[in-house]
């Protein structure tokens, strides 16, 4: 018999009874779908972009964004709050279950959260603004994925270190923020300072952004889906090392 | 079954287990007693791998907990002093993530006998906030026990649960040990390690100071307590056996004498309340 891991179980039986209350899909999902709404109807099919719409634009870039943040908060806040709230991590570290199926609970459950958020606010802009809008090539997936992927682990390892649950809120406000918006999610970097487009280039988010803008595979796509599977892989051995070596 | 040696375990300047050694034997209760911040909860959080010792070694049924540490994992059980449970899932819920936690067979089948065990049955599929302080607790006791541990510990079962209850976690812990499960239970009820245990350690500042039966300690310091109120408040005197108590009862006005107790033990071997 093949058992689901047990992380995984735990926390997909967490987003069920999240989900059934209004008040955390409505918080999950505000933010991405006032931005569909008010940048899409306000300035969709009248302003041009890169030689498209810029709704065209904006919903790749939404759409990495909402993966960034769920994959990110679902492990961040679940383990953040369990480590040092809850205490319900406490009978995970304890348990026999290797550290390496920790790891993977997380991630796996990160990506299913951002796949369903993601699920959710494409949905709107198919039916809002026609599947024009919706990034389905093979390097857009591929990048949702990393994505996904990516800010899991991240939010595992955040979960982790923090020292204090107002930390997530600093993580939250200080990187996680200001990434949604220089990483060329609402406009392109093009316009900004050389040394500075260069910098936020190459954040994790803007890589995101290149491949859910990508419909074919070039250099450019292959680096950022290298430079994005590189940062997964050093996230996931930072994460099963720090818990390897876990202790209060 | 257990046996730590030299343990210690450092927060910043502070000694939290200082050079702490002791034995415990398979199928026995051994008590852990001492007031807040002697030092019980830093030992059991290492003797459950949750953390490390800076020196010291812990022996868990043969298993160097340095190098075993997931072989001690499948071992033992723990029932924290917080309720950490996942409150938003069911009763059943939580029993089925903590047997995929274990990877146990026959999932099902063991929940339903812990809960048929327990008490719970009923409330399978109530959440978990939603069960009395009591239930949570027994929850907590059942959680641990559904991988059949050989070494429970136990750190504050009782704390803050009322007297009805504290006697029905007695009697499921009592019901353990005839079971010939090994448990290692921190308290600062002297009733609850008189009650349960084989054998107490006497736990502060970091530092185990006797081990012994409770009869032996209560008896090492003194059968009976003389109590008389003096300036100060009530001046406590211990005397070995009752003729003593009586003497030193005739030089104190308003002094009664009582049989000593546990507490009284600790105070007057430790130097410190509870």
């Amino acid at each position: 018999m093949v058992s689901i891991n047990p992380i995984l179980h735990r926390e997909m039986l967490l987003l069920r009874k999240k989900t059934l209350r209004l008040g955390y899909l409505f918080s999950t999902l505000l933010f991405p779908l006032l931005y569909l709404f008010a940048f899409g109807w306000g300035l969709g099919s009248k302003v041009h972009l890169n030689g498209t719409t810029y709704v065209n634009f904006l919903v790749p870039g939404l759409l990495a964004m909402t993966a960034m943040n769920n994959s990110f908060n679902l492990s961040a806040a679940s383990v953040g709050m369990g480590r040092l709230f809850s205490r319900t991590m406490q009978p995970i570290l304890i348990s026999p279950v290797s550290r390496f199926s920790i790891v993977n609970g997380y991630l796996y459950a990160g990506i299913i959260r951002g796949m369903i958020a993601c699920t959710i606010v494409a949905a709107a802009a198919l039916l809002l603004f026609g599947s024009s809008s919706l990034p389905l090539s093979l390097p857009a997936l591929a990048g949702l994925l990393l994505t996904m992927s990516f800010f899991a682990l991240a939010g595992l390892l955040a979960g982790l270190l923090i020292k204090d649950l107002e930390d997530i809120a600093v993580i939250t406000n200080f990187i996680i923020m200001p990434m949604a918006f220089f990483s060329g999610t609402f406009f392109p970097l093009d316009n900004m300072p050389a040394a500075l487009r260069n910098s936020l280039g190459l954040l994790p988010l803007s890589q995101a952004n290149l491949l859910l803008r990508s419909h074919t595979f070039s250099s450019g796509t292959l680096y950022a889906l290298i430079v994005l599977s590189l940062l997964c892989i050093c996230c996931y051995l930072a994460a099963y090392t720090h818990l390897h070596h876990y202790q209060e | 079954m257990i046996k730590v040696q030299n343990l210690v375990k450092r927060y910043g300047s502070k000694c939290a287990v200082d050079n702490l050694g002791l034995e415990v034997q398979p199928g026995e209760i051994f008590g852990l007693l001492g007031p807040n911040g002697a030092g019980k909860t830093t030992t059991i959080r290492m003797l459950t791998t949750l953390c490390k010792p800076d020196s010291g070694t812990i022996e868990i049924a043969g298993h160097d907990l340095r190098i075993k540490r997931d072989a001690v994992r499948r071992l033992i059980g723990v029932v924290p002093q917080e309720r950490n449970l996942d409150l938003e899932l069911t009763v059943q819920d939580n029993l089925m993530v903590y047997a995929g936690l274990y990877q146990l067979d026959k999932r099902r089948q063991r929940v339903d006998a812990c809960l048929d065990l327990f008490g719970l049955a009923a409330e399978r599929m109530t959440q978990a906030d939603k069960l009395s302080g009591g239930m949570q607790r027994r929850l907590l006791i059942a959680r641990a026990l559904l991988s059949q541990p050989q070494i429970l510990f136990l750190d504050e079962p009782t704390i803050g649960l009322d007297p009805q209850i504290r006697r029905g976690i007695w009697d499921s812990i009592a019901t353990l040990r005839n079971e010939g499960v090994t448990i290692v239970l921190t308290t600062h009820y002297m009733d609850e390690a008189a009650v349960l245990c084989n054998r107490i350690g006497l736990l502060s500042n970091g530092r185990l100071r006797m081990t012994d039966t409770p009869g032996n300690l209560q008896i090492s310091a003194g059968s009976f307590m003389v109590e008389a109120p003096d300036s100060n408040g009530i001046k406590r005197t211990l005397c070995p056996d009752r003729e003593q108590a009586e003497m030193v009862a005739a030089l104190l006005p308003g002094a009664l004498i009582r049989p000593a107790n546990l507490e009284d033990a600790f105070i007057a071997l430790t130097g410190q309340e509870l």
